[in-house]
Formats: structure tokens, sequence, C-alpha cells
């Protein structure tokens, strides 16, 4: 189990590496340098080379990434934090450190306090959307899945059809119709400032709202399909042809086996909750990351979007680590590999 | 005494095919009885129907009775009562049946659940049931999950689960089938022990008509949904009387000298009339007669037919007398193997030796069996000779090339016409979106290289059909519209579409019925005589291997322990593990894995002499013996002389140490 854990976390190591050079690489060949960008559409091309020299911008493409690293791990200063270059860019951790992420020049900041405020907010979020996500999904995938075939189940899996073909900017706008314009219940914003009509928690609910509805019929429907093949295997016979009930059937025999291929699946939700919520964000003006996202490519901070995308990257390879080790949980016959 | 169940006019009717018709049949306390059909013939469905559990399409008529309740009446609530409980239930595939994310000892205590045992006592009362079973260490088994225990196991933990409730009768679908012949032997003989012990009521339902006539009082007869004839266990063999029953015996290798398949096809739902439904096959079909409905004929107490022609049906004669064999000697080889060797890494940096220092000669014309048990090396062979895997070292010399290290992609047209294969399953070898036609153009597109036969492919075609006895007509049908015997033919067909030197067949009748397996016999052999291919037969049933082979190889972990032809191999086994394996008492049961491990520990000496019941000291585990030369064409892999091993025979009889 130990040398698993440990395989596993040298192949993540080696995820992070090369998707981030890979990241590297597809940003910096976007459009619009940083000299550009930093001293205007009428700079002279000259006056760009120049500030491209001091900032190490000339360099090759593999040279670059190594300095991009040096930055982030805290091995070398960042040079655009250089104070002869009058940019007003400062840290107050100094300018060596790890986790060193660069500056938003949208911001004016240091890429981590911009960041600090929205991923707090996305997390919790996503926190909230999850914890109805998972046992909806699962309480219907897990009905619908055991009694496939039957009335129930063409009910669930239809409806679990429909909501899952309402896209996002869909189903906010239905709600806030609802909710907002009609029964005046909820805030049609959710800035997550406490205000004396529209408590921190009452600004959560319709983005969450939004979030479950998008995600939870796709993920029953995948719990169900598992579930209803589990169902035909012959050990769920065998407990049946031993007289047990139906509910101790599907509680001990049929969920732990059904349940580890839509782990995968639920996991990967977690990634896109907390990096890819751009729609909903900005339905509801929500100042989560996937906002700040949208703002950061609009502007064109590359800092920003790379550490953005660095981190969602970071998410993928995490949960799907922990997909792994659940997987192996769940299923002792992978238990020695 | 009533009997315990009782079964009178049952039908069953899965949407509008009828899959079982007037079926009436008891079985009395204590009793086995065993149902024996070919596939689609409805003997699951009985097991199905008396414990209730049938698809929703599925209605049933006639009466059910278990004690006196009635079952097909019964409520969900009362059958739920009964299951388990009052009537125990083994189903085919072991390892399947059992919940891979659970201890075992867990599944079996969950059988015990509703039941009155006290919750106190019950651990113990699990222990000991697979003591009981055959297990030395039930602690350890309990703590364990199903895949870290062999097939066999499995199987003896699904049993030990059936009868820990108690329960008056079991019903066994079909319990040996994907487990090795020697485990079957086995799991036979432990059923057979246990109904002694316990005084339990069987359902036995099999195929197999050898084994249920091994472990049953009675046996029924079933044949597409009809209970065509029902006798005691000794009679079926003895003096089948209906012409289906007959038929059956003569397709069974080892019960006469030549296979005689059943012509015909089982009638498909919608070709099924009211009368007899063998009526299509039967050579006593008289029109008119049969073809209206009929009651069965009682000809004494336990034994009963459903003919109504009973009376003009022959008696059963069988013919006895070996197979006839062919010698070959002269013959010269279509493919020469010298010292192959296959071995792959194993735990512990360990060298698992599938394959051992293999001589063999296949010589053109020839039909080499190859039997050992599942782990001996078979299929390794097999998949060298077709370039599926590599070997290790040696050579396999096919008309002046050597094979041994050539994977399929590397090997040309030419060589790749040379060596075709036969596979097990006829069902998942066929592309099931292309026709019959479509897969027998490829074959022969690719295979026949500048033959300066301009005729058309679609002559090719039927002429490959033709080859293999099937309609042309069936060119433009699809795979699932052929029958599981049809299709083993056109996979046959496709093999030959390149004239092949050397055809290898792994196990390919024994996913088909006996009477298709027997015409499929007679096809190879014809076959072999027609078109002058080597055939490489390899199988597990070892009366079948006889039936067809001209010459025997018996492997044993990777190594020919003996070689012989078919008559030296069966009639004088010489060796002591062709002693054991033909006698049945060949108890190959170690625990997974370790046989592995301890194979791989070949210390230099015999590979057998850890089962050896005829070892004859140090030499046996020290030094590798030598082949030595029985008779013209016969060899051994033993440190005893072949006279001595004889004279050990008769006067110790077979015996054999696990």
């Amino acid at each position: 189990m130990l040398a698993f854990a440990l395989r596993r976390l040298t192949q993540l190591l080696v995820t992070a590496i090369i998707s981030s050079f890979l990241l590297f690489v597809v940003t910096e060949f976007s459009p619009g340098t940083v000299s550009r960008q930093i001293l205007g559409p009428y700079a002279l091309p000259n006056q760009v080379a120049l500030l491209d020299q001091k900032l190490g911008l000339s360099q090759s493409l593999p040279q670059r990434y190594v300095n991009w690293l040096s930055v982030l791990v805290g091995l070398k200063a960042n040079p655009l934090g250089d104070p002869s270059l009058k940019l007003d860019l400062s840290d107050s951790r100094g300018d060596r450190y790890f986790g060193n992420f660069g500056y938003s020049l949208m911001f004016k900041q240091p890429v981590r306090d911009v960041l600090a405020g929205p991923l707090e907010n996305s997390a919790l979020l996503g926190a909230v959307a999850m914890a109805f996500i998972v046992p909806l999904s699962l309480l219907i995938g897990i009905l619908a899945g055991a009694n496939a075939g039957t009335q129930l189940d063409r009910l669930l899996s239809t409806g679990c059809l429909i909501v899952t073909s309402i896209p996002e900017y869909a189903a906010g706008v239905i709600l806030l119709t609802i909710f907002v314009s009609y029964l005046n219940w909820l805030p049609g914003t959710s800035p997550l400032l406490a205000t004396e009509q529209w408590s921190i928690a009452s600004q959560l609910v319709l983005p969450a709202a939004v979030l479950t509805l998008a995600t939870v019929g796709y993920v029953a429907r995948i719990v169900r399909a598992s579930m209803a093949d589990t169902m035909t295997k012959p050990y769920v016979r065998t407990a049946l042809l031993k007289g047990l009930t139906k509910r101790r059937i599907v509680t001990r025999h049929v969920i732990r086996n059904g349940m580890i291929p839509p782990m995968t699946v639920l996991l990967l939700q977690i990634n896109w909750l907390v990096g890819g919520v751009v729609v909903c964000e900005s339905i509801f003006a929500y100042p989560g990351v996937g906002r700040l996202l949208l703002q950061a490519g609009l502007f064109g901070d590359l800092a920003l979007v790379q550490t953005i995308t660095l981190l969602s990257l970071a998410i993928a390879a995490v949960t799907q680590l922990l997909a792994d080790i659940s997987y192996v949980a769940l299923n002792p016959r992978v238990r020695l590999t | 005494m009533s009997p315990l169940l009782q079964i009178e006019n049952l039908s069953l009717v899965y949407g509008a095919d009828q899959v079982v018709r007037d079926l009436s049949f008891t079985i009395g306390r204590g009793e086995s009885f065993g149902l024996v059909g070919e596939s689609g013939s409805g003997k699951s469905s009985v097991a199905n129907v008396i414990i209730g559990d049938l698809p929703r399409i599925a209605s049933a008529r006639g009466s059910i009775s278990y004690d006196g309740i009635d079952l097909l009446g019964a409520s969900r609530e009362q059958l739920r009562a009964l299951r388990g409980r009052r009537i125990g239930f083994v189903q085919q595939d072991p390892g399947a049946s059992l919940n891979p994310t659970m201890r075992i000892g867990r599944q079996l205590l969950e059988a015990l659940e509703q039941s009155d045992a006290p919750v106190a006592g019950r651990k113990e009362r699990a222990a000991e049931m697979l003591s009981r079973v055959g297990f030395d260490n039930p602690g350890t088994i309990m703590a364990r999950y199903p895949h870290q225990i062999s097939g066999g196991q499995q199987q003896r933990v699904m049993i030990a689960m059936a009868l820990l409730p108690q329960p008056d009768l079991i019903l066994l679908d079909e319990p040996t089938s994907g487990l090795d012949v020697t485990v079957e032997a086995a799991v036979i003989k432990l059923i057979a022990e246990l109904r002694t012990q316990f005084g339990t009521s069987l359902l036995f339902i099999s195929h197999n008509l050898n084994l249920v006539a091994k472990a049953c009082d009675r046996v029924g007869v079933l044949y597409a949904g009809d209970l065509v004839e029902e006798a005691p266990a000794g009679s079926v063999f003895e003096n089948p009387r209906h012409p289906y029953t007959q038929g059956l015996v003569k397709c069974l290798p080892g019960q006469s000298a030549v296979l005689l398949p059943i012509r015909g096809h089982v009638p498909s739902p919608d070709e099924r009339g009211p009368g007899c439904l063998f009526a299509s096959r039967c050579e006593h079909h008289l029109a008119g007669l049969c073809d209206a409905p009929f009651d069965a004929v009682t000809l004494d107490r336990a034994h009963r037919v459903r003919c109504t022609r009973l009376a003009d049906i022959p008696p059963f004669a069988r013919q006895a007398g070996a197979p006839e064999a062919r010698s070959l000697d002269g013959a010269p080889p279509a493919i020469t193997i010298r010292q192959l060797r296959k071995s792959y890494p194993a735990s512990g940096g360990d060298l698992f030796v599938a394959n051992d220092d293999i001589d063999l000669d296949i010589r053109q014309g020839e039909i080499l069996g190859l039997v050992g048990e599942s782990g001996s090396g078979k299929s390794t062979l097999a998949k060298i000779i077709a370039g599926f895997d590599v070997a290790t070292s040696g050579t396999i010399m096919v008309g002046g090339t050597d094979i041994a290290k050539l994977p399929v992609r590397k090997r040309n047209r030419a060589l790749l016409r040379q060596v075709q294969m036969v596979f097990q399953n006829p069902d998942s070898t066929l592309n099931p979106t292309h026709t019959i036609g479509w897969a027998l153009g490829r074959a022969i597109r690719k295979l026949e290289v500048g033959s300066g036969d301009l005729s058309p492919l679609g002559t090719r075609v039927r002429e490959l059909l033709g080859l293999v006895a099937l309609l042309p007509a069936l060119g433009s049908r699809k795979p699932k519209a052929l029958s599981g015997g049809q299709r083993q033919r056109v996979a046959i067909a496709r093999a030959l579409a390149g004239q092949p030197r050397l055809l290898l067949a792994d196990e390919c009748v024994s996913a088909l019925d006996v009477s298709v397996q027997a015409a499929i016999i007679e096809l190879l052999q014809d076959i072999r005589t027609r078109t002058g291919t080597a055939i490489l037969f390899i199988g597990h049933d070892l009366p079948l291997v006889r039936q067809i082979s001209d010459r025997i190889v018996v492997l044993f972990r990777g190594k020919p322990m003996e070689v012989g032809s078919a008559s030296q191999v069966y009639s004088l086994p010489l060796h002591p593990y062709t002693e054991a394996l033909l006698s049945g008492q060949n108890d190959s049961e170690e625990p997974k894995k370790t046989t592995a491990v301890s194979s791989t520990q070949a210390v230099g000496g015999c590979p057998y002499v850890q089962r050896c019941g005829r070892v004859i000291g140090d030499i046996c585990r020290t030094h590798a013996p030598e082949y030595q030369q029985a008779a013209s064409g016969h060899q051994i892999y033993c440190h005893i002389r072949p006279e001595e091993l004889l004279r050990m025979q008769s006067q110790l009889g077979p015996k054999n140490v696990a």
C-alpha cells in the first residue's frame, strides 16, 4: 500500500511538471507579450525589445520556463518586481519565497493576494454545492439503479436527463426569474457582502442551486448505470437466493461494488467546481475564481491566467489521486498491486 | 409419504416463446434428480421457476408443490422465506457468484441470517461446514476475499453456503461448468458424499450426461422444453429408449467407437408444433402420428418416455470397441518443435516456466491431441505457435523458417497461412457487424497469395462453406443468425481459407453442446483426410481427445510426460501422471498462486515429484529423468522403467499422493 501511494505520488509529480510546462508554452504563445502590455500600444518596437531583455523574455523558451519555475519555487526574484523598472509592483512577502506566482498586471498586486479571496469564495461555493451533489446524486442513482426498468427508474432517469440538458445560464435565468423577480425570496446577485436584507447564506442559495442542478443529473446517471449493472451480477443473485431482503442486498452487495466506477466521475466534479465555474459566477456576480479567470483572460493578465490554470491542474491531479486511493480502498482485488 | 418437490404439467412461457412444456417430475426426500439438456432446453429456467426468480416477461402455468407449499402461488415474502433456508441454490461460475469485495466468512454468515440458529454459535457452524466440504483451515479461508482462493475452492465455499442453513433441497445449476476437469471430478465427489451425509435432496442441472449420471439417482432428459425421458441413472446409458437420448449417448466420447452426431438443429420457438419436438431430427418420425399431441409412456415405475412410437423404436445398440487409430509414422513433419522454452518472471525474482524444453513433431495430416490440467502450458504452446507470444528459447520450424520468436505481426503472408487457429468461443470470434460471406472473403483475400486461382471471391466463399458442410445461403447472414455449431464451422472455414499446414484447435468444441460437438469432431477428421492439414487439438475432455487424436501428448507443468499413439496412452498409460489423469483421481487442488510458485522451484528433479505416488527415492527429487522408449513411438518422462511401472500398477492399483 505504501509502495502504491509512493508510486502514485511520483506519477503525480511528473504529471505536474509536464502539464505546467505545456501550460507555460500555451500561455507564452498567446498574442501580446508582457512588455507590450506594460508599455502600451504606442511603444516603439525597440522599447519593447529593451524591456523584453530586462525581463528575460528574449531568452529561449526552455530557459524562460526554468526562470518562471525558479521564481515559483523561490530561487529567483521576479524581474517585474525590480524597483528600477518603476512599475510600482512590490510584494510584502519579499522577492523570493516558495509559491511566488508573480504579479497580476491588472491589479498591480502579487497574484497570491489577488487570488486569495476569490479562491476562498469558490471553495465555499464548491463545498456547499458538493454537500448537495454527493448525497442527491447517490440517492437518485442508487434508487434508480436498484430498481432498473421500473416506473421509478424511468421517472428518475428522465428527470436527470432533463436537468442535465438545461445549460447553466438557462438554469440561472430561470431560477432568477422565479425566486428573485416573482417571489423576491432571494437576492439576485451574490457579491458575498452581507446587507441588511440578504445574509451571506441567502446569497449562496442560487449559485449553489445552479451548480447542483448542472451536476446532479449527470453524476446520478453514471451512478445509476453502474448500480444497474451491478444488480445483474451473479453475486447479487447469490444474495437473493440466500433469502436476503432487497434492502439488504442493495446496501451490502450492490452499493460498494457499484460505487467503484462513479467515484472518479464524482471527484472530477470538485475540479470543475473550484476552477471552472465561469458562467454561474458571472451570472450572479459571485466573487470567485471563475469570474476572476474571465476578467484576467479579457485583460490579458498572463500571470493570473497561468496561476489559476495551474491551480486547476493541481486540483485535478490531487482529486484523481484521491480517486485512485478510494478505488483501492473499495476494491480488495487491487489491494496488492 | 408425499415427495418433497412435485412438479405437475408445468409450462413456462417467455413472452410468446414456449420455454418449458407440460413438465412433470418429482423429487423424493433425500433423493437426487438430474436434469440434462443442451443449451436452450430450458433446464435453467426450471431451477429459476422453482426458486421464484424469473424474468418479468415470464409466465408459468401448472403446479409446483414443495413440501405442501404451492410455489407458483406463493407471495414474494413467502418465497423469500423459503430461499436459502429451505431451498438452497448453487449457481454456475463460482468466481462471479461470490461478492468480490466481501470476505468469505461474512458471506457465509449471511446464509444463516434468516435462520433460527442462535447468533452466538454461527461462526463456529460456518467454520465447521467449511471443514466438512474439505477445507483444513476454515479460519484462514473465512478471512480471505474470493479472488484469493482457487475456482474449485470457490465452488466448495458456494456449496458450504448452500448447505449451512440445512435446506431440504438444493438446486445445482451447472455447478462445475468453467472448472478444470480434475477440479470438476473433486466437486462431483463432494456433492455425492454430502448427499449421503446430510440426506439433502438435490436437483442437479447440467449439460453433461456423464456427470449427472454419476451424481444422481434418477435422470430426466430435457429437449426443447420437453422432458423426453426420465429413468434411473444407470438405465440412461444402458437402455435409453427415446430416440433423442439414444442419439445423445452416441454423441458422448468414450461411449462408443464412433461419434454419431445428431443431425439437424433444435427447433426455435416459432418452429415448434403441438407434437413431438424432436420429430424434425428423428429417423423414426412418422408424419401425422408424431405431429399430434400425446402423453408420455411409462415403461415401468421409474422409466417414462415421451414418444408415441415407442413400441417401434429399436432398443439401444452401441458400437463397442475403441476408436480406429491411424498410423502416420512415415509422414514428414508439418512442424518441428525443438527445445522450446517459455518462462515468465514470477514474484520474488523467480521464473515461472510455462513450457519446459519441449521436443515435438506434428506430422502432416496428423491430429495430435494435447492434454493436461489447466496451467500445464497447453495454451501457451498454441499461442507461441500462432505467434501471439514468443518463446524464450528454442525453435519451431515450419517449412524452413523458425517461427518460435516471430510474433504474428512480423510474419509474412506465406507464414501466416501455414499456421491458423480456431478459438474456443465461436460467439466472440466473429465480428457481429459483418456477414459470414464478408468474413470469409476477407480471410481469402488476406491469406491466399498468388495461387493462380482466378475464380471469383464468391465462388471461393461457397467452396469454403461447402468444405465445412454449410449451405451457401448462409454467406449472406450475420453471425447472430447462426447457431453455435454453425458459427464454429464458419470459424473453421475461415482458418482453412489459406489451406494451412497446421490448424491449432484450442478447446474448440468445449463451448458447444454434445450433439454439435460430435459433428465438429467429425468435420475436423474429415478435413484432415481431405486437405492433409495437421491439427493440434488441445482439450481437457480426455475421452474426446482420445476420440479424435492419432497421437497424444500429456503435458504437466510445461513438460511432456508421456507421448504416444492414442491407444498406447489411453489403454496402457505408463507415466504416473497419465495414470492419475485417466483414473480421474488427480486431485490437483492446491491453493492458487502457490501452484505457480512451487512450479518455479523445479529443483532439478522430476516436475511431478510432489504429486507422484510412485516416487522411488531421492533420485526423483534431485535428478531430472530422461525420456524412455516404452514402445515404438511411445515415450515417457520418468526414472522408473516401463516394465516396472506396469508391475507397480498391477500390484498396488492406482494410488496418488497429493
